[in-house]
């Protein structure tokens, strides 16, 4: 009898023990789920590396230490998901006012086969001026893309000189130091909340 | 009475015609700007059908590009877009479909005119039954210049 209840309190006590242990693991997993920015928190560290932009200069990730750099990875040839993406990033680039200066954003084409310097000119600027737009071999391009994990591929259609890209179409977002900090899906480029995003991190 | 009958049935067939052409309605309608020397651009719009039976959207034309497909744009769980043509677009009856950035759009492809500088662009969709329906489509800029306006 004694010994049964002796169980039946361990048995309560353990009980407790577990539930205690699953509000507390509920509310630091709560915490650190829950995010203050707009955008998915996403950590990574990426190479520097080196392409030519729309006036034919050679350009640098790590000439921009000094700014947070929007990184996106399209084509020109692109009539939906890219301008789109573009626009949404002027839209929130504009809103910073004077901080604008303090933010770049790099648009590195996946189809260097069309996308030529001059491609580029006539595409990127259009969105903002001070945009820049990347291109180089392909081999490079490769790299560089394979460093942020951005995926893309040829889709031929019924026509040889016409094909389309699939591709990653998420926008990178990288701290001053030149490390990802954050990544921006399609489902996330309304441009207030990019530029609040942006406010906080300024 | 022959010729009678025949001018009859010609009439009930025209009127039928043009009965038919009201079921589609497209509203709505704006070309993306693009700058000057691009070669593709999108066209967005609704169409709406009034009918009581199911339409296709079957072909697109347009006299300022070489040609014009039905795309949709998907981005997969991976954050991948892509884009698929449709050779045909279902327009359920009693409702109305809208393509839409991000979704479906009529590529314009071989652009022989700038769209930058128009006020607005004109487009021939061809239905399955209601027919031909002439469409004008505005043209708005998603540039710069524009304030980065993006159209709602």
């Amino acid at each position: 009898m004694k010994k049964n209840t002796m169980l039946r309190i361990s048995l309560v006590v353990l009980v407790l023990i577990i539930i205690g242990w699953g509000v507390i693991l509920y509310q630091l997993f709560a915490v650190k789920s829950k995010s203050d920015y707009y955008g998915n928190v996403y950590e990574k560290e990426v190479p520097d590396f080196t392409l030519t932009d729309q006036n034919g200069s050679k350009v640098s990730l790590s000439d921009f230490r000094d700014k947070l750099v929007f990184i996106f990875f399209g084509y020109a040839h692109c009539p939906d998901i890219c301008p789109v993406t573009l626009s949404a990033l002027n839209g929130a680039v504009r809103q910073l006012g004077d901080e604008q200066d303090e933010v770049q954003v790099l648009f590195v084409t996946i189809d260097p086969e069309r996308d030529d310097q001059k491609a580029l000119k006539n595409y990127v600027p259009y969105f903002n001026k001070s945009f820049i737009g990347l291109t180089g071999t392909p081999e490079e391009i490769k790299q560089v893309a394979d460093s942020f994990g951005v995926y893309y591929v040829k889709e031929e259609t019924d026509s040889a000189d016409d094909y389309y890209m699939g591709h990653t179409s998420s926008v990178y977002l990288l701290d001053k130091d030149g490390k990802i900090i954050m990544r921006y899906p399609q489902s996330k480029m309304e441009p207030g909340q990019i530029a609040a995003d942006l406010k906080k991190i300024l | 009475m022959r010729k009678y009958i025949l001018s009859i049935l010609f009439i009930f067939a025209l009127a039928s015609l043009s009965y038919a052409g009201d079921e589609i309605e497209v509203t709505d309608a704006w070309v993306r700007e693009v700058p000057p020397a691009s070669t593709v651009t999108a066209v967005y719009l609704k169409i709406e059908n009034k009918g009581d039976k199911a339409d296709k959207l079957t072909g697109v034309s347009s006299a300022i590009a070489g040609k014009a497909q039905i795309h949709t744009t998907s981005v997969d769980d991976k954050g991948v877009a892509k884009m698929e043509m449709q050779k045909e677009l279902e327009i359920p009856a009693g409702e109305t479909v809208v393509l839409e950035p991000g979704g479906t759009h009529i590529m314009l492809i071989d652009l022989k005119e700038p769209v930058m500088g128009k006020d607005e662009i004109e487009l021939d969709l061809m239905f399955e039954n209601a027919g031909e329906v002439e469409v004008e489509a505005h043209v708005t800029g998603l540039g710069d210049d524009n304030g980065g306006h993006v159209h709602q």
